[in-house]
């Protein structure tokens, strides 16, 4: 320490530098230019007040002399924020500025001689800014010197911020409560058991009081409650009273019918509370009016009820599931049929009832149901007691809320055991029938050809003619036969694919192949084809290219010029069959694919068949996952198509 | 024991079992019929036949059963058999029966000629 600094220090001893922050901005203070001098010539007592509060670990602050010099210590820091150290060393008037209006009485009074307290006095941390306001208790006292007359005044502030910002808290909770007690239309009361006596707030009041006025003891309250429940209300709340601290409590209640309120009903919660403060030990209890609530459960209850009743007298299977698809009800003909309990149906075992083989497909679906909140469509074998499955079609559709969230799958089984029986029977008789016809066309057939094999190098014309033509019409016959299978098959949705992996060129070389064998005057020849393996059936894909060519000659001028094609675009493996025919409308095009459709050629041309082989080649079609269609000019011929997905079950061939 | 001829043709209807004999025999195969599915194996025995062409639906048989047990039988399981059947989509179910070929019924000449080759030549 060196020059003025030192000196200083010397004359001041009292002033100990290390004594903190204060003490150094006090030492360094330029005091000779303020009202009360160098530091060399201040009051002894401000000195030894001075050398007190920077001491004090409490928020201390001296304004002294008749300007109200300030000097405070380190504890006055936080609270002066960005005040230091503006503050240190400057009048009142000069701190406070405008407002030294407000302050001055204070002071003023506190210089003339007296004490004075001032709590929760709100302080902010960073004046003008939005931060946190702070809290103090305030002590004002003067400072005598000799003369007994106040030549400053002391000031120690007390942080009471925690406190003020609790109480602040628990007032705002207090009016929140209050807000929702009235928005959640709850009457409330305290009891106190000391003297019977209830508080209560207006909507207690104006749903009991009588006629506005307030109900003052629970004996009053209890009397307006219909009987004899009333009585278990006393009881509650008695017990409760006597009970331990936090024991709670729960009744409903009714009010009875009266000339102008209505019957009521209510529930009633209460809670005891501990003697806190100068409350003494109580019970706060809330009401609540649940009369409409009520309704509507019984109205539930009824409705529940009506259903169950009309439910239970059907002899379908009615059965309700949970938004999570698990049942929660089968109807009395369901647990009937498959001998289970209502308590075996709530434990999932509903899904054993399924035969094995449609369990898996049947869950699936219903999955897709649940996740997609669509109905449920499906036929399953339900197994009943006696251990024998039947076919059953259920259908299931979802019933939501005003959310549009699922509430519960109101479903119906019923028995078509009968109807497949019968598809079955019919099924069977067209497929027999079909057999019973091929067994004599076999035989005639069979000969036709061996006549046709050995006169085909005699000269009797007649005899070559008319055995050319059985066989041609034996053929025709055939046809029809396969046709009427294959249509009651798809009628039936029984057309099975037997798919395996074949090779299409070879497919396609033997249906042309074959085809020229079968018309000898049209010229049928295969175009680009790829060389391709695909997973499909081969017969019937190959019945498709057969019905197309066979459509082309048909309609075509002889000799037709057919050309049979096979590409593959965008994943897709295309067929075509082009002809130069006689081509096809607009407006025929429409219907082609349709059942039992013919396009009608020149009148002096008919042209025979059923009118079914498009319709099955574009069923055979479908079945693959393909499409079908047609490209066609009239007079100018057609292309007909039709693709098939390449899947991962098509392979490309070496 | 006779020679050893080419097919037995096995079917319950006479006309069609002689109508395919003839054909065959046209074509200069050794053809014996078989109309009573009972006899089968006596039958077999009997010819040696190279090739079984059997009817699928037999009376009170079913021919696919015939055709697993020929198949599981070490005596027959060398013979090939053709199948035919008037229910066009049979060929399947005689495939999974063990059947070496199938031919639906009514059949194009050629067609079973050119089968019976393949059947034979495949010996």
């Amino acid at each position: 320490m060196s020059g003025k600094r030192a000196s200083v220090l010397d004359s001041f001893s009292f002033l100990d530098v290390d004594k903190g922050f204060m003490a150094r901005a006090i030492l360094e203070y330029p005091w000779e230019t303020t009202a009360l001098g160098s530091i060399e010539s201040w009051h002894p007592n401000l000195k030894s007040m001075v050398q007190m509060i920077l001491d004090n670990p409490i928020a201390m602050y001296i304004a002294w002399g008749p300007e109200h010099t300030h000097l405070y210590n380190d504890a006055c820091l936080s609270i002066l924020g960005n005040r230091h150290p503006s503050s240190l060393g400057k009048t009142s008037q000069e701190i406070f500025g405008s407002d030294w209006e407000n302050v001055q009485p204070t002071f003023d009074a506190v210089m003339t001689g007296g004490s004075m307290m001032v709590h929760d006095f709100k302080f902010e941390v960073a004046p003008h800014t939005s931060g946190d306001s702070n809290y103090y208790n305030l002590a004002f006292s003067p400072i005598r010197i000799e003369s007994g007359k106040p030549a400053g005044m002391l000031l120690i502030a007390k942080d009471v911020t925690a406190k003020k910002r609790m109480e602040l808290a628990l007032a705002q909770s207090n009016e929140r409560l209050s807000f929702a007690l009235e928005a959640a239309e709850l009457a409330t009361f305290e009891y106190f058991m000391k003297d019977d006596s209830i508080l209560a707030n207006e909507l207690f009041n104006s749903w009991f009081g009588g006629d506005g006025a307030p109900i003052l003891t629970l004996e009053a309250w209890l009397e307006k409650l219909a009987k004899p429940k009333a009585a278990l209300v006393a009881a509650a709340i008695n017990d409760c009273s006597k009970g331990q601290e936090g024991a709670r409590f729960e009744i409903d209640f009714e009010t009875p019918e009266g000339t102008e309120k209505a019957r009521k009903e209510m529930r009633l919660k209460g809670l005891k509370l501990p003697a806190l403060g100068d409350r003494s030990p109580r019970v706060i209890a809330a009401i609540e009016d649940i009369t409409a609530e009520k309704l509507e459960q019984r109205k539930l209850i009824e409705s529940e009820k009506r259903f169950r009743l009309l439910a239970d007298s059907l002899p379908e299977f009615v059965w309700i599931a949970d938004a999570q698809g698990a049942s929660i009800y089968w109807n009395k003909s369901m647990l009937e049929y498959t001998g289970l309990s209502e308590a075996d149906v709530k434990l999932r075992k509903g899904i054993s009832i399924v035969h094995p083989d449609d369990v898996e497909a049947n869950m699936k679906l219903w999955n897709n149901s649940l996740l997609n909140m669509k109905d449920f469509l499906f036929e399953h074998r339900f197994k009943s007691k006696e251990g024998v499955y039947r076919w059953h079609l259920s259908r299931a559709t979802p019933q939501f809320d005003d959310e549009g969230n699922v509430q519960r799958w109101v479903g119906s089984s019923t028995d078509i055991q009968s109807i497949k029986d019968k598809e079955a029977h019919k099924d069977f008789f067209i497929s027999m029938a079909s057999h019973e016809l091929n067994t004599p066309l076999t035989t005639v057939k069979g000969y036709v050809q061996i006549l046709r094999e050995t006169y085909m190098n005699g000269s009797d014309d007649l005899l070559n003619m008319s055995l050319k033509t059985i066989d041609k019409q034996v053929a025709t016959l055939t046809k029809l036969i396969s046709d009427l299978l294959d249509l009651s098959k798809i009628r039936m949705g029984s057309l099975g694919l037997e798919c395996t992996e074949f090779d299409v060129r070879k497919m396609l070389t033997e249906v042309v192949c074959s085809m020229s064998h079968s018309y000898p005057d049209a010229s049928i020849e295969l175009g680009r084809v790829e060389t391709l393996k695909i997973f499909a059936d081969e017969c019937r894909i190959s019945q498709v290219v057969i019905n197309f060519i066979t459509n082309a000659v048909k309609y075509s001028h002889s000799p037709a010029a057919i050309r049979v094609s096979s590409w593959i675009d965008e994943g897709q493996l295309i067929f075509s069959v082009k002809d130069d025919g006689i081509g096809i409308s607009a407006e025929d095009q429409k219907h082609i694919f349709e059942r039992f459709y013919r396009v009608e050629g020149k009148s002096e041309k008919t042209f025979p068949g059923f009118g079914i082989g498009l319709n099955i080649a574009a069923e055979i079609v479908k079945q693959h996952n393909g499409k079908i269609w047609l490209e066609s000019e009239l007079g100018k011929g057609s292309t007909f198509y039709f693709c098939l997905p390449v899947s991962s079950s098509f392979t490309l061939g070496k | 024991m006779k020679t050893a001829i080419d097919v037995l043709v096995l079917d319950d209807n006479e006309d069609i079992a002689t109508m395919i004999k003839t054909m065959l025999q046209m074509k200069q195969y050794k053809v014996a019929t078989l109309i009573q599915p009972h006899k089968l194996l006596d039958t077999l025995e009997e010819y040696q036949p190279k090739v079984l062409l059997m009817d699928m639906l037999l009376a009170n048989v079913d021919g696919r059963d015939l055709c697993a047990r020929l198949k599981a039988d070490s005596d027959f399981n060398t013979i090939k058999i053709i199948m035919m059947s008037a229910h066009p989509g049979a060929s399947l179910d005689c495939e999974i029966a063990g059947s070496d070929y199938f031919i639906s019924k009514p059949f194009e000449m050629k067609a079973m000629i050119a089968l019976l080759e393949k059947a034979i030549g495949s010996i």
